[in-house]
């Protein structure tokens, strides 16, 4: 399915390639791509409505006695197509380096 | 260098560190409480926002929490609206409606008889039925509303 790019989606995009096997949880995930939490939630819904990604809940344990967080995994899909949109924007980064657009 | 001291002793008054707990520790856990009950009850992300509070470093709580309740207004706003759009209403709501329209037509009757023609019981009771049928009514027309839209919703999906 054909996306809209955003900055945010590329951003996330660029982060969850860096461990596509990995399990990340949202707060985790908008410091690593440096994204605003309003705006990373509903990219991931968007993501979870297309199946390019799942959740799961952490299992409460007694030891820790914290709340169970939400859990977010990379479908094969979202592996596949994430995967693209990670590339056009190491691309994208990569043009704006060379025409000297990159932020300093 | 104890000079330095003293003068950060009398910024450091009971009152400010009250405020900074109070800033970033009562109010963004309270905001976030509040704010998370915007989302339906049966949502996810009302314990997820609650989970993730626990690991969000202290000095960044009130930012993330101001972000993340204008996201709980906007989106989790819009999403119990549109659950209760199409929620049939079930029993509970049939008996509100039939409640309503017994206390409501005879009390509008009530009213309107009272201030136009004093204590005549015929016209009272006329006013009565009246009210009673145009509230039964007006209960159908809700209800044949929402199973349209429901019908409309559900053939949507």
């Amino acid at each position: 399915m054909k996306r809209r790019r955003t900055e945010a989606s590329m951003k996330l995009a660029l982060a969850v390639m860096e461990d596509p096997f990995g399990r990340f949880y949202g707060y985790d995930l908008s410091r690593r791509a440096n994204v605003a939490s309003g705006v990373l939630y509903p990219v991931i819904d968007r993501w979870l409505a297309d199946g390019w990604v799942t959740d799961e809940w952490e299992f409460p344990t007694e030891v820790t006695a914290k709340k169970p967080r939400r859990y977010y995994m990379l479908t094969d899909l979202g592996r596949r197509e994430l995967g693209s949109l990670a590339e056009a924007a190491l691309r994208a980064q990569q043009l704006s380096t060379d025409v000297g657009w990159a932020a300093t | 260098m104890s000079e330095q001291l003293n003068d950060l002793a009398n910024v450091i008054t009971g009152r400010s560190l009250l405020a900074v707990v109070l800033a970033y520790a009562v109010f963004p856990y309270a905001v976030l409480w509040l704010a998370v009950r915007l989302w339906p009850k049966d949502h996810p992300r009302r314990a997820e926002y609650l989970a993730e509070y626990d690991v969000v470093a202290w000095y960044h709580r009130p930012l993330w929490v101001g972000d993340v309740a204008v996201r709980c207004l906007l989106d989790g706003l819009a999403e119990r609206m549109a659950q209760q759009r199409v929620r049939p209403r079930g029993t509970a709501g049939v008996i509100g409606d039939v409640l309503l329209a017994v206390i409501c037509g005879p009390l509008g009757a009530y009213i309107v008889v009272r201030f136009t023609t004093g204590h005549d019981l015929s016209a009272f009771i006329g006013a009565a039925l009246s009210g009673l049928t145009s509230a039964g009514l007006g209960a159908v027309a809700l209800r044949t509303r929402e199973y349209v839209q429901t019908r409309r919703v559900s053939r949507r999906r």
